[in-house]
């Protein structure tokens, strides 16, 4: 097994970007994988899960030159945790670990326990998100599908910017964005297997 | 021998003419060029001192083309344009003096600045480092001078050249400095002048065994990563890997010295291996759990005790990890 880690840096913001003519193909930081064969130039690997579980797909090192290479995954255990999120709805305030954030919600946003899925990187977000100097985070264009059993609508999320209906906002505003930061990585840390698949985290809104 | 002879002299005289009327020229031509990078002479070059230069300091092939291809652009063309009618000795004689004059009145000055610690300049670390560089580039100065009074003579070049009132009738030499400022400009800001762009961009400029090694090392006294990947990424800036392997050549002869892509003293020279592991063990072991910015700030000054420094190393690991905020 190995573990996507070299990405946190502001230049890769947590994503790796395969060889893939799919433009919206990115992995994201901590991602779990299978080496199948490596060379000079890429490595193959096998990944097992997220958005493109059991993909076979060939990665580029963080650093190679003419005989050597390094790679963005490392071999080393990673021990992931299990983290819940709660949600209180009426303060309109979200609880992770010790800490608690100010969030924005809609109203018809339902009570009960929604699952957190693996992030989308999302394009054409609003460079001032990503700008750490203005309060932005290097994690902002990392958008969490929030899903609830008895609903299909996957267009929820928990996401850092504006106010966006049907999402839980963690507001530019309203927030730190070292504190979406820190959100990031504590969710790309938590793993939690719901029938045979991976999720990062559950979430209870109350 | 008063005023007016020297000044009669000095008109009379077409040499120094020359010499003067291509100072001029170049120089002036150089600091509007320079000037649309916002930068001042002679506090950059290779100094480190400011965003670009820090960029340009990243790589030896934007180190060339930005502190010697305009130059030597801009003095083959006054030279061409000039002194088109002039004998080559007399072309390359005016060239050569140019060149020392604009030399002179920038990396001289800057030495001068240095050695005085005039606040005029502002020095990073490694005030040695800064002032070898501003004496290199100097005597390359002085070379592209001799060569571009030959090139201004060349056959070819000479044709390519506008008369005087060639260049003053149309607007040649207007178009050519625009599209050339906009070469070089669109050369430089590719990816934006960004610090994050000149981190990344040592980073990956530093040999893969270098990053194993610190990955081994650190597991091995406990040693906070980051904080030696940081050091490792403001090093190669400052002291690129060309730059360290004369430095290990010299070392033959010197012994005593820093050594090393992490600039450890050694009582003979190291490579970039054998200094990660003496600079991890003597400045870095159990520092892999220590979170508190003030304390890891300590730690750096004590390996190197300037404030920039440590303003660096932290802008770096905030780089690598959102965590630490500088």
């Amino acid at each position: 097994m190995i573990y996507l880690t070299n990405v946190i840096d502001r230049y890769h913001r947590g994503w790796l970007k395969p060889f893939s003519d799919n433009n919206l193909f990115f992995l994201p930081y901590l991602t779990r994988a299978e080496r199948i064969e490596f060379n000079i130039n890429y490595e193959k690997i096998k990944i097992i899960e997220g958005n493109f579980k059991d993909y076979i797909i060939k990665v580029p090192y963080l650093i190679k030159n003419k005989r050597y290479f390094y790679s963005y995954f490392t071999d080393e255990k990673i021990e992931f945790k299990k983290n819940i999120i709660f949600l209180n709805k009426k303060n309109k305030t979200m609880i992770l670990g010790k800490k608690i954030y100010k969030v924005e919600i809609n109203y018809d946003f339902k009570k009960g326990d929604y699952l957190i899925d693996f992030p989308i990187r999302k394009n054409f977000l609003n460079k001032k998100y990503l700008d750490e100097n203005k309060n932005g985070s290097r994690f902002a264009d990392s958008w969490f599908p929030l899903i609830r059993k008895d609903e299909f609508n996957t267009f929820r999320f928990l996401h850092y910017g504006i106010f966006s209906k049907g999402c839980v906002s963690f507001r530019f505003d309203a927030n730190k964005g070292k504190d979406w930061s820190y959100i990031f990585i504590k969710l790309m840390n938590s793993r939690i297997l719901i029938n045979d698949n991976y999720y990062l985290a559950k979430m209870v809104v109350f | 021998m008063n005023i007016s002879t020297i000044i009669n002299f000095l008109i009379n005289n077409d040499t120094i003419k020359n010499i003067l009327i291509i100072s001029f020229l170049n120089y002036f031509t150089l600091k509007l060029f320079y000037k649309t990078f916002e930068l001042k002479w002679p506090e950059l070059y290779f100094s480190t001192n400011d965003i670009v230069a820090l960029y340009v300091s990243a790589s030896l092939k934007r180190y060339i083309f930005f502190r010697f291809l305009p130059f030597f652009i801009s003095i083959t063309f006054f030279a061409g344009v000039f002194m088109k009618d002039f004998a080559t000795s007399e072309v390359v004689k005016t060239t050569v003096f140019s060149a020392f004059l604009y030399g002179f009145f920038t990396d001289i000055k800057a030495i001068f600045y240095i050695i005085k610690k005039s606040p005029e300049i502002k020095t990073y670390f490694n005030k040695q480092h800064q002032i070898l560089i501003h004496f290199i580039t100097f005597l390359f100065f002085l070379i592209i001078g001799y060569f571009s009074g030959y090139i201004a003579k060349n056959h070819f070049i000479k044709n390519i050249f506008p008369t005087i009132q060639g260049l003053v009738d149309n607007l040649w030499s207007s178009f050519f400095v625009v599209i050339f400022l906009f070469y070089i400009k669109k050369i430089l800001s590719e990816e934006g002048l960004s610090e994050d762009y000149i981190f990344k961009n040592s980073l990956s400029k530093i040999d893969p065994r270098i990053l194993k090694a610190i990955d081994y090392e650190c597991k091995k006294f406990s040693a906070n990563k980051n904080l030696v990947k940081a050091i490792c990424i403001a090093e190669n800036i400052q002291r690129p890997s060309w730059f360290r392997k004369i430095e290990l050549i010299f070392g033959i002869f010197k012994k005593e010295g820093t050594y090393g892509i992490m600039q450890v003293k050694s009582k003979k020279p190291l490579s970039d291996i054998e200094s990660i592991s003496l600079a991890i063990e003597k400045f870095f072991k159990n520092t892999a759990n220590i979170k508190d910015i003030s304390t890891i700030k300590n730690i750096i000054f004590k390996y190197n005790n300037d404030k920039k420094y440590v303003e660096v190393i932290m802008k770096i690991m905030n780089f690598l990890d959102y965590n630490y905020s500088p």
